[in-house]
Order: C-alpha cells, then sequence, then structure tokens
C-alpha cells in the first residue's frame, strides 16, 4: 500500500508542477534558514573543543556590587575569585580575564588581537586543540614567565610559513614566547574564545591584586552533573564571604552561578541579576518558539495550498471510501504524500543549507566561524522536515478524510 | 440481501428541509437484477447511496447481508463496503493519476493483498471487460465506454455480491451503453446482485425488476 502512496504521490506532484515549485520553495527555503539557526546555535553552545565540560560547568561570569547609592554590575576582579580555586566540589577550577583588545605589529602591519590573561588551570577546563606545542602551567603563572598560546589564525599571520613554537610575539610592547598553538575557536564561544592567551602573572602591574572589581571570570568543573546543584551552592557560600567593607560605597555582593548559556541568556534576555528564572530555560523556549513560529507560517501556507489540491480530489476521497477506505487509512496517505513532497523539500534545503552555511564559514561575518553540516545539524534538518510535513498535512488531510462519501463524488459531478 | 424497512432521508441546510426519500421499504434478494427508475431528484441516486453505506438514513432500518447498519463505525462501514459493495459511477470516477491496473487495484489495497495477487486479480477483471492490452494506461487516453468498462472491472474485482451502479450507461452513447449492460447481465448470471439507476425504459426493460420512485417515495 506505502509504494501506491508513494506512486501517486510522485505522479501527482509531477501533475501540479508550480504548486510543487510553490511548496518546494517555502519548504527548503524555512529548512535553510532553520539548519542555519541550529548551526548557530550548534557552533556556539554544543559541546565541542574547547568547551567539552559545558554540561558540567558552572562559571561566575559577573557580579554586582550593590550600595544604597551606586551599583555595579560586570566581572569581577581578581581578589573575588582567585580564593575559590581551593573549593573541593570542583574538579578544576581557572581564574581568566575576559577578552581585551592589544595589538601587535608585523611587518610594520598593525594586527589587532583579542587576549586573555588566565591560569594554568584555564587549559584543563577548556580543552583547546592544540596544533603545535601545548599549554603553559601553573608554574609558569606562579614565575610570571613571558609565554603564549596563540590561535591559528594569529599563528598564520604574525608566523606565516616560519616555526612559531619558540618564536617571540611582541604584544603591547612586551615579548612573550610562543608555547603553543590552538585552533580557533569562534567569537560566539564567549568563554574560550580569544587570539592569545598569556598567564595572569604576566600583567604590566599587580594592580589587578587589588579591588573587588575588573575584568576576571571563574570556571568551576563539577566532577558530573549531579554535582553541579551542591557546587553552586558552596561557591555562593563562598562569595557571600567576601569583604566588601574594602569598597566604600558598596555594602553587598551579588553573583550568579550558571553555565555558559545561562549566562549569554541572561544577557541577551536582559534577565534582572537577582531573578529567581532560569534565563537557560526561557531562551529555549523562546529559541523553540520563535522556531516553530518561523515553521508555522509556511506550514499555514501550505495548508492552504493543500487544502485545494485536496479538494480537488474529491472525487478520489470519494471513489477510495466507496471502495473500503476508512478516514484514518486516507489521513495516512494524504500525510504520506505530504511528507514525501517535504522530504524532497529537505533534500533540496539540505543541499542550499550546506552551501550556506559553506557561504557563511567563508565571510569574515563571525569571527572563525567554521559552520558545516555534522550529524547533529542533519538529524535537527530532517526532524524538522518530518514536522514540517506532519503540521502541514495532518490538518488538511483529517479535514479531507471528513468528507463524506456521497457527498465527495456528487462534488466532483457523478 | 438487501432489505431496507421504514427508510427515509431528510437533508437539511439552514433555511431548507428536503426529503429526498419517505418512508421507502424495499428487498432486494441475491442474485436479482434490479432496476431504479424515476425523475431526476426523486431519490433515486439517494436510495443508492443508502443501500451502498455511503449515507446514512434518517429514519428506518437497513440490512445488508444479513447485518443490520446501525452503530457501524466508519471502519467498519468501510470494511463492509470493502467486502460486500462494488460501485459503478455514471461519471466513471477513475484515479486521473493512477494507470487503468491501479485504478482496479484501489479494493483490493484495502484489504492488505499482496502486491502480486492484486495485479493478478486487477489483470483477470480487465481482460473480462476486453481490456488486457490497456492495462498501463491512464484514463485519459481511453474512450467513455472503455473507462466505464474500467470502473466496472474496478467494481468487480474484489467480488463482491452486490454491484451498485448509478446510471452507468448514462454518459456513453448507445453501443457502448448496450456493451456495459451486457457486462452487467454476465455479472448477474455468474450470481452477482446488481442494482441499476437508469433514467433509460430501454435499459431497464432489460433487468428482473423495476423499482419507480416519485418524491422520495416508492410507486407501484
Amino acid at each position: 500500500m506505502l509504494r501506491s502512496y508513494v506512486i501517486l504521490a510522485w505522479r501527482i506532484l509531477g501533475r501540479r508542477p508550480f504548486f510543487t515549485f510553490v511548496s518546494l520553495f517555502g519548504i527548503s527555503l524555512t529548512l535553510v534558514v532553520l539548519m542555519l539557526a541550529t548551526a548557530f546555535l550548534d557552533h556556539a553552545f554544543g559541546a565541542r573543543a574547547p568547551e567539552v565540560n559545558t554540561d558540567r560547568m558552572l562559571g561566575v561570569f559577573q557580579i554586582e556590587l550593590i550600595g544604597e547609592q551606586s551599583q555595579y554590575r560586570g566581572e569581577a576582579g581578581y581578589s573575588v575569585l582567585a580564593p575559590l580555586r581551593d573549593i573541593d566540589l570542583a574538579e578544576e577550577v581557572s581564574v581568566g580575564t575576559v577578552p581585551r583588545a592589544a595589538v601587535t605589529f608585523v611587518d610594520g602591519q598593525k594586527v589587532s588581537l583579542a587576549m586573555r590573561w588566565v591560569d594554568g588551570e584555564f587549559f584543563r577546563v577548556f580543552q583547546y586543540e592544540f596544533l603545535e606545542g601545548g599549554p603553559f602551567t601553573d608554574q609558569d603563572d606562579a614565575e610570571a614567565r613571558p609565554v603564549a598560546v596563540i590561535n591559528h589564525e594569529t599563528r598564520r599571520r604574525v608566523f606565516g610559513d616560519e616555526e612559531a613554537i619558540d618564536g617571540s610575539i611582541e604584544i603591547d610592547g612586551r615579548t612573550f614566547r610562543v608555547v603553543g598553538v590552538v585552533e580557533n575557536v569562534p567569537a560566539f564561544r564567549p568563554a574560550s574564545f580569544a587570539d592569545v592567551w598569556v598567564p595572569i602573572s604576566t600583567s604590566k602591574t599587580d594592580a589587578y591584586l587589588e579591588g573587588l572589581y575588573g575584568s576576571f571570570q571563574g570556571f568551576f568543573v563539577a566532577p558530573n552533573r549531579d554535582r553541579m546543584p551542591a557546587l553552586r551552592e558552596e561557591i555562593l557560600t563562598r562569595l557571600a564571604e567576601v569583604d566588601v567593607s574594602t569598597e566604600e560605597d558598596y555594602d553587598r555582593l551579588h553573583a550568579n552561578v550558571e553555565t555558559t548559556f545561562d549566562a549569554l541568556a541572561r544577557e541577551l534576555l536582559s534577565v534582572p541579576s537577582e531573578g529567581g528564572s532560569s534565563p537557560g530555560m526561557a531562551m529555549r523556549w523562546l529559541i523553540l518558539g520563535l522556531a516553530l513560529l518561523f515553521m508555522a507560517l509556511p506550514s499555514l501556507n501550505l495548508i492552504n495550498l493543500n487544502m485545494s489540491r485536496i479538494l480537488e480530489r474529491a472525487s478520489e476521497i470519494g471513489v477510495r471510501k466507496s471502495f473500503g477506505a476508512s478516514s484514518r487509512t486516507l489521513v495516512t496517505q494524504f500525510v504520506i504524500e505530504n511528507i514525501l513532497l517535504t522530504l524532497i523539500g529537505g533534500v533540496v534545503g539540505l543541499v542550499l543549507a550546506t552551501l550556506a552555511l559553506h557561504l557563511v564559514s567563508g565571510t569574515a561575518l563571525v569571527s572563525y566561524a567554521e559552520l558545516g553540516l555534522n550529524p547533529t545539524i542533519f538529524t535537527w534538518g530532517i526532524l524538522i522536515t518530518l514536522a514540517f510535513g506532519l503540521l502541514s498535512g495532518a490538518y488538511p488531510a483529517w479535514r479531507m478524510s471528513r468528507l463524506h462519501p456521497r457527498q465527495a463524488l456528487a462534488e466532483s459531478g457523478s | 440481501m438487501i432489505r431496507l424497512e421504514h427508510v427515509s432521508k431528510v437533508y437539511r441546510t439552514d433555511r431548507i428541509e428536503t426529503q429526498a426519500l419517505d418512508a421507502v421499504n424495499l428487498t432486494i434478494a441475491d442474485g436479482e437484477m434490479v432496476s431504479v427508475m424515476g425523475p431526476s431528484g426523486c431519490g433515486k441516486s439517494t436510495l443508492l447511496s443508502i443501500m451502498g453505506l455511503l449515507d446514512e438514513p434518517s429514519d428506518g432500518r437497513v440490512t445488508l447481508d444479513g447485518r443490520t447498519i446501525e452503530r457501524y463505525d466508519d471502519r467498519q462501514l468501510a470494511q463492509l463496503r470493502n467486502r460486500t459493495l462494488g460501485f459503478v459511477f455514471q461519471s466513471f470516477h477513475l484515479i486521473p493519476d493512477l494507470s487503468v491496473l491501479d485504478n482496479v487495484e484501489i479494493p483490493l489495497l484495502y484489504r492488505r493483498m499482496p502486491a502480486r495477487e492484486r495485479r493478478q486479480a486487477a489483470t483477470a477483471a480487465l481482460e473480462r471487460g476486453g481490456l488486457a492490452s490497456r492495462l498501463h494506461h491512464f484514463p485519459a487516453q481511453l474512450s467513455g465506454g472503455q473507462q466505464q468498462r474500467v470502473a466496472i472491472a474496478r467494481a468487480i474485482v474484489g467480488e463482491p455480491k452486490v454491484l451498485l451502479a448509478d446510471e452507468p450507461t448514462g454518459n456513453l452513447d448507445s453501443h457502448m451503453g448496450d456493451e456495459v449492460m451486457s457486462i452487467l447481465e454476465a455479472l448477474n448470471a455468474d450470481g452477482t446482485t446488481v442494482v441499476m439507476v437508469t433514467h433509460d425504459p430501454r435499459m431497464a426493460e432489460r433487468t428482473e425488476r423495476t423499482l419507480r420512485l416519485f418524491d422520495g417515495r416508492q410507486v407501484h
């Protein structure tokens, strides 16, 4: 029976080339946009190097200092986060700055860089793919050795075809020895993105050691997901013990201890720092809602097209019912036809999405974005296509199956 | 056997109520060949639809093959139509996107018969109607008479006990009409009960019995 449905669906698609074109265009265009969005989300939030621990990692990305007259919201000072390194519940703890603008010169040409000052544990929290050499260590940080890890793009721009390991790179007037080269990390991975990483202790001055605010973030890896709530509680307890009396304008410190996804969601959705709601969950619902809305519009259009197409087939509906098709059988037939149509649209969409991803990766739209089809995106593409087929096929099929056989035959001119 | 007891049918819209059938009582025995005649709008097609379980009576009782059709759900009605009844329509109602063979296979699809057996049965039904050379043609490639013969092949491929034909010769010239009528007679001779709605007294004369309707009522 399935073979018969597929053959019939194929012939009907060929019989109505304009309808088929409009349907396929809508489906494939929608799929291209959704797959681009999926690729971006996967690239930004998926568990991939260097952020392989995201599902069990918590961070203190920003703090709030609250006083009667003043309020500060931003990254923490080193002195707030450094004492948290001895938290036993965490498998790894790292402290580092957010990326800051820096410059180097190559053959007299200025090269802008994003630079992070991090401790040695940073490279255990974030599992960078080392193409050459390796990370610097806690010992390098403790002894303020001027060493640097650079990304592949910086290696290419600064060293070209020459050897990079043990080579020198002068940044903001200070010379560092390159100990490692890592794969580029896209800019929409705010926790791990940078061009250059150097030890915290190589800062020009010791001023970073003082004060409650600065440009530092803390990263904490739990042994497993189940331990994350306890770890969060422990970090919050320790943060509550921070002495804020050193800053006379403030009398209280508040911080959110959350995943990278929650932190980004909080920023994007402007969720108040002390709100009880989960910004990550809100973000997931928002993404799902937008995806459904985006799918709903062409689906409604397809429903309309399908309704008129099905009404043209009233005779067939009448005949099939007369000869023994139940309403359920007819719904199945029409949904299969629609899924076949959407699958063809899906294949076209997948091809177009691959081209679009390749094009986006080739532009400098997002630094170091290497978007491409992978099994996750492909699976999502197929699931989206099937959902699309069901969404746009089920209602017309149900309406059609309710047609009374006598009425269906009469409408088609018995 | 088909039995209608006190069957009425009323069609209602917001403003109008139309009495299509009014207290019809009739019995059609197994193996009979019966024609139904009457002026346009007298309820002939409605009567055929009710006999064929394509429509429900507003009142009265329908018995088909010993079963009283009350409280049958959609699936049970579909199954009963598939096993017991065959339909021939005035405008053939062949599916234009399917080949002749695929059209004839339709009733067997709903019996979940294996593909090979379906092909064999459909081919045999078409051969019986003299269409062996047209198996892979599409309906649009056939004459009206040939299309009606395909429709008859589709109606009999499942070997139904009852064949219901709604003006089967209405869209055909007299030669083709005679041809189709001969096929129906042959089927009846083989034991199939045939109920045929017609406007043509010449065709009605060829049946064993004629039921006459006027304004939804049976007249004698």
